[in-house]
């Protein structure tokens, strides 16, 4: 099988990747083992212009399908190699498709729980992830218990605190280790706020307990130090960008896969784009205009047309955890995600050369550790190599 | 004296709205557009609730749903109370009414369910 460009991955980039690049003319083969949607169907929460998750994830599949030019396998990627041939089994069946240009589009994954910092014990019951509390809740219809504790107070654990709230399990309290919440004001409101979910900030998780099931959580919390009694405990400690199907990509000194700003890797007609690459938030927000920028190039590229020359550095300086992309063209306007490193309740994104010269300056606003901001950097700005900070004004 | 979270911008500042019979006075905001949030919060508070239902002879076990117009904050939980106790049938299109009046807000389905086999 041929085509011009491979989607792996059908949540919110996969979509919007498949329907920019179906729409630029590409005959585009689109492979997801699950239901279209991916995270998508797991937010139920209004989100942007009051539109949910499903109903999101419904409008790019009718808008993807209409171009007639997309090819839907139900079945997943098991390999993709670098002359751009990509192996799937399972589901619909097995495939080997050579195509133009690859879009990696598979998402993230929850930090494991080994990598949380919090202690759990080992073979007990009642320990979830987000995702998995969630996707349990909102695909498979079951609850996960009737006394919760959350761990992280990022969107994602108040999202999850939320929904377990209203399905009728009690949130016997949202730890988080930092001073603040890491998630919008708009998520506190409706999940701490209106539900009054008890919330305790500056706070850690010394101990989970049990026998066979969850049944308490100590916390310390400053000089204090209490138990949380609960049968299931949620760890909402964020989600990694995983390649692991292209371990070929360049990683930059962040973590993060080098791409450039139409989210190109170092090896010609591959691209990154959503949650593979970058924590992206709730879904459908950064994805899909990452998943569009890519769909786009990626047609582009396979179809032989105009292919950026992306040959200036974009680094990650004081205050900055990472930034996507890593490389950009000249002269071109282009959007930058920004993750800092630390919280700056009022400050500046800034962009200087490597001789420090100020060339961009965002406007103010609150830089939080726990989700990106996006910057669109003029075009004026894009004139050489940059260096990222964040600053406190 | 109230406290509210302002979620008119990114900033998120805590406002203090404080209210005598003839005037709400608001406090920490640091714009105009958050005294109005607060003013708002105040008087009523409204938001888009969604819930899962659960979904008898479906594809699936539950269908995503929402209240067809923002609802009172006071009414989102002993909603999700009463939508924990019903079931609908399958199948069921994405905006269809589920329920035509629950304390007196309409339900409508947010995903399609096909019918089972």
């Amino acid at each position: 099988m041929k085509t011009d460009v491979f989607v792996i991955g059908g949540g919110a980039a996969g979509l919007a990747a498949a329907a920019k690049a179906a729409e630029r003319g590409a005959h585009v083969v689109l492979a997801e083992p699950f239901g279209l949607g991916g995270r998508m169907l797991t937010h139920i929460e209004c989100g942007v212009g009051g539109m949910t998750g499903p109903e999101l994830a419904a409008r790019l599949v009718s808008g993807m399908r209409a171009s007639g030019r997309v090819r839907v396998l139900r079945t997943a990627v098991v390999r993709v190699s670098p002359d751009k041939t990509v192996e799937t089994a399972g589901g619909d069946g097995s495939f080997v498709c050579t195509a133009g240009a690859v879009v990696l589009a598979c998402g993230g994954r929850d930090v494991p729980l080994s990598g949380t910092g919090t202690p759990f014990p080992a073979g007990i019951d009642g320990i979830f992830t987000a995702s998995e509390a969630l996707t349990a809740h909102c695909l498979f219809g079951k609850r996960i218990g009737r006394r919760a504790v959350v761990i992280g107070a990022g969107g994602e654990g108040l999202t999850v605190a939320r929904r377990l709230a209203l399905e009728g399990t009690t949130v016997v309290g949202v730890t988080e280790t930092a001073s603040s919440p890491r998630a919008s004001a708009l998520s506190v409101r409706d999940c701490i706020d209106d539900l009054r979910i008890p919330l305790y900030l500056s706070a850690r998780v010394l101990s989970v307990k049990g026998g066979d099931r969850v049944e308490s959580v100590r916390v310390s919390s400053g000089s204090d130090e209490f138990i949380l009694r609960c049968d299931a405990v949620v760890c909402a400690a964020g989600r990694l960008p995983d390649c692991s199907l292209y371990p070929f990509a360049e990683v930059c000194a962040s973590g993060i896969p080098a791409v450039d700003s139409a989210f190109m890797t170092g090896s010609a007609g591959f691209f990154i784009a959503g949650g593979a690459l970058h924590s992206c938030g709730s879904p459908g927000g950064t994805s899909l205009s990452d998943g569009s920028a890519a769909g786009r190039a990626a047609a582009a590229y396979a179809l032989g047309g105009e292919r950026i020359r992306a040959s200036y550095s974009l680094t990650a300086g004081k205050g900055i955890g990472y930034v996507v992309p890593s490389r950009f063209a000249v002269g071109s306007e282009f959007r930058a995600a920004v993750r800092p490193s630390a919280d700056i309740p009022s400050g500046y994104v800034i962009m200087r050369s490597p001789s420090g010269e100020l060339l961009f300056r965002s406007n103010r606003t609150a830089l939080c550790s726990g989700r990106e901001t996006l910057i669109c950097v003029p075009s004026e700005a894009a004139c050489g190599d940059l260096i990222v900070s964040a600053e406190a004004i | 004296m109230k406290e509210i979270r302002c979620t008119a911008c990114e900033r998120g500042c805590l406002l203090l709205a404080d209210s005598d019979l003839y005037e709400i006075s608001v406090s920490g905001n640091g714009c105009e557009r958050g005294r109005e949030y607060a003013l708002a919060e105040c008087i009523n508070p409204v938001r888009c609730a969604t819930f899962n239902v659960r979904v008898a002879g479906g594809s699936r076990p539950v269908v995503s749903s929402k209240t067809a117009r923002p609802v009172a904050v006071a009414k989102i939980l002993p909603l999700s109370r009463m939508i924990l106790r019903l079931e609908v049938q399958a199948p069921i299109a994405a905006g269809q009414t589920l329920f035509a009046s629950l304390l007196g807000e309409r339900i409508v389905a947010t995903s399609s369910v096909e019918k089972e086999g």
